[in-house]
């Protein structure tokens, strides 16, 4: 009899110890499981926003530093106030040196110099929603206004950011 | 008997215990890491507003480039937007705001000048061909308000 009943506590209280542990481990792993997938997720959304930052700036400090320098802008050799603009900057005008900056095959901002093409300056991450330059063509000053609309696809995630930056430049010259 | 069934308990709060120590740990640190990530996350619109900031500035170049009146004109104190007129910068009074998002404005002040005619902030005589210009971008971050900001002299160096 006593022998009997230390049998059947022994079974129940293993019963219940399985059964909250299962629950408490189901739980648990869910827990765990999820947070793995929000790192993987999150790190795919930084390493988009880091690509867009360094296509943004590679794009318009390169721009800001050759409008700058540049001697004039070619006007017949751009087209301004269109989502894809193009500039042609004439850099010395004695020997002949022009840069011209323009999305190429709609996902990229690609440089040409002296009309040879010279590479592209947006990461293969990152595409081109717009590529808008307005000509400020002042009394005293001429300026180029640069708008650039980046598109960011994050992966595993199926989700796009878009940002926009702004600059404007004026001709030192 | 006695001992084992004070043994089977002990094993059951254990397993509680460790599951909750580890479960708070491992919620713990998922948040952390998801504070991490928002704050780099937000690294996009430091960029952003770094390049707002380079355009307020040249932007005021532009108006001065136009006529010093421009800048001359400007009320001391009061904070200016930029505001794209067709084909122009051009400052207004109206609060303008890029991306629904990012608020840039100036403030105009009066520069003196010393006898020796360097810029003094206590004495000295207005000069009114140097104008002091405090650029700031501010935008909303996470409920709270991040603020990059710049001054510049412009001068008068076109009439």
């Amino acid at each position: 009899m006593k022998h009997i009943q230390t049998k059947n506590n022994k079974a129940g209280m293993t019963l219940i110890e399985l059964v909250i542990y299962f629950s408490l481990l189901a739980v648990l792993s869910a827990v765990v499981v999820s947070s793995i997938f929000s790192l993987f997720k999150s790190y795919a959304s930084i390493k988009v926003g880091q690509d867009m930052e360094t296509t943004a700036i590679q794009v318009l400090d390169r721009m800001t530093r050759d409008i700058h320098d540049a001697d004039s802008i070619l006007v017949n050799l751009s087209s301004f106030g269109i989502p894809s603009s193009y500039v042609t900057l004439s850099m010395n005008s004695s020997a002949s040196e022009t840069i011209k900056y323009y999305v190429a095959s709609t996902t990229k901002i690609a440089v040409d110099k002296n009309g040879v093409y010279l590479g592209e300056l947006s990461l293969s991450t990152v595409k081109i929603d717009n590529f808008l330059i307005r000509y400020i063509n002042g009394t005293s000053t001429q300026a180029l206004k640069i708008e650039l609309g980046l598109i960011g696809e994050v992966r595993n995630a199926s989700t796009t950011i878009y940002k926009n930056f702004y600059t404007t430049v004026q001709l030192r010259d | 008997m006695r001992r084992n069934i004070f043994k089977r308990g002990i094993s059951l709060i254990e397993v509680i215990i460790g599951v909750a120590i580890i479960s708070l740990s491992t919620i713990y640190i998922s948040q952390a890491y998801g504070g991490f990530v928002a704050a780099s996350a937000d690294n996009v619109a430091r960029v952003q507003a770094t390049f707002l900031l380079d355009e307020g500035v040249e932007a005021v170049k532009t108006l001065r480039g136009e006529s010093w009146t421009k800048v001359a004109s400007t009320t001391v104190g009061v904070p200016y937007y930029l505001i794209w007129n067709t084909d122009r910068w051009a400052a207004t009074t109206t609060p303008q705001v890029t991306d629904g998002r990012f608020y840039r404005t100036m403030i105009f002040s009066t520069v003196n000048r010393d006898a020796s005619f360097n810029i003094s902030t206590t004495t000295g005589t207005l000069d009114n061909g140097t104008r002091k210009v405090d650029l700031a971008v501010a935008w909303n971050e996470k409920g709270s308000t991040s603020t990059r900001s710049i001054s510049m002299y412009v001068f008068n160096i076109f009439n």
